[in-house]
């Protein structure tokens, strides 16, 4: 404390008057960062591969803007489940159920970043991917966290959508539209996201059932889940080779896109043949939760990559 | 953390009280410099005619 400075017990100012301000530390976890990584990654493989060109500081805000975005939702999603992460092991430390923050700051922030990331991309960007963008937060804050994830087990599934948008936008932020390739990219994150949560959820199964949380193996059972798993890999495999077999990409792409999904297919194998109901067994499942997460980094590399240099 | 208590906050509470404001203060200045920095170049850029 700089001197002359008084505390707060000498100026009269009682306990109950100061609601203790959350560090920055707090509002950046609100944002949950490390979605977020993921989320910029696709968001730029969907803006460089994309046709034409588009000037770095309006793609360095395209991306700042899509990363804000996702910033917001991840804002929101807190400030609406902080009873459901209260109840979580794995959610909570954070700020809210950890007492570090009121709920009334983090929807105050989660909507300025969410007015902010819209504005500045319509008015550097454009208005459509600006459009794109508040749906896709609309999706996650409203359609996703306030409806689904509490009402059914296929919350995932549908909430996926939400999550699929990133690349999207960073193609909509250098054409201005929407064609077959885009589409492709988000059929691929929307289709990996079932058995990529659900491998999630099966290791952490006590800890949604604790929640209250409708998620497929607290609803149907370890095996139907599995099987779900293995069952989603199929389609996710089609979106994922698709951009080559339509001529959209090039054999880069193809060679890696093929051997990826393979071992992503043997991982959802192993997955699948599995029956423990013991926690500390489901390694195949950490695996597979493990190797989705670094599969869908590679595969956007590589298409943006493909489309980049050999288009 | 809303402290619902009548009593005055101790010398700790009120240092960590003062240090999460100033941590906050000096996160937003930061924060502030760079989107004036942004913003001007994305002015630059739309006015120069450079996209």
């Amino acid at each position: 404390m700089n001197i002359g400075e008084k505390p707060f017990a000498m100026t009269g100012v009682a306990a109950r008057d100061i609601a203790m301000p959350s560090e920055w530390r707090d509002f950046w976890a609100l944002t949950k960062p490390r979605v977020m990584s993921l989320v910029v990654f696709t968001a730029l493989c969907g803006l460089l591969a994309a046709p034409g060109t588009i000037n770095p500081i309006i793609g360095f805000t395209a991306i700042l803007c899509i990363a804000v975005g996702a910033g917001a939702s991840g804002a929101l999603n807190q400030w609406y489940e902080s009873d459901i992460d209260a109840k979580m092991k794995r959610t909570r430390g954070r700020p809210l159920p950890a007492g570090r923050m009121g709920r009334e700051a983090a929807l105050q922030f989660g909507l300025i970043l969410a007015g902010f990331s819209v504005g500045t991309m319509g008015l550097a960007v454009n208005w459509f991917s600006a459009g794109l963008l508040a749906f896709s937060i609309w999706f996650y804050a409203v359609v996703y966290t306030m409806w689904l994830k509490r009402a059914t087990p296929q919350n995932i599934v549908i909430g996926g959508a939400a999550g699929a948008f990133p690349p999207v936008i960073g193609w909509a932020a250098v054409t201005g539209d929407i064609t077959l390739l885009p589409f492709l990219m988000f059929a691929i994150i929307f289709l990996w996201t079932p058995p990529h949560f659900w491998a999630l959820a099966l290791f952490m199964n006590s800890d949604y059932t604790e929640a209250g949380v409708p998620m497929l193996p607290v609803v149907k059972g370890r095996k139907a889940t599995r099987l779900q798993v293995f069952l989603y890999s199929f389609p996710m495999a089609a979106a994922a080779i698709a951009p080559s077999l339509l001529g959209l990409a090039g054999t880069l792409y193809l060679a890696g896109s093929v051997g990826l999904t393979a071992i992503f297919l043997v991982n959802a194998l192993l997955v699948f043949r599995n029956q423990t109901e013991d926690t500390a067994a489901m390694k195949p499942e950490k695996r597979l939760f493990a190797f989705s997460i670094l599969y869908l980094f590679l595969l956007f590399a590589l298409l943006a990559a493909d489309r980049m240099f050999f288009a | 953390m809303t402290d619902h208590e009548d009593r005055p906050l101790t010398r700790e509470e009120s240092q960590r009280v003062r240090a999460g404001q100033q941590s906050r203060a000096n996160m937003l200045a930061v924060l502030l410099v760079a989107l004036a920095v942004l913003f001007f170049a994305i002015t630059v850029v739309k006015v120069g005619g450079w996209l």
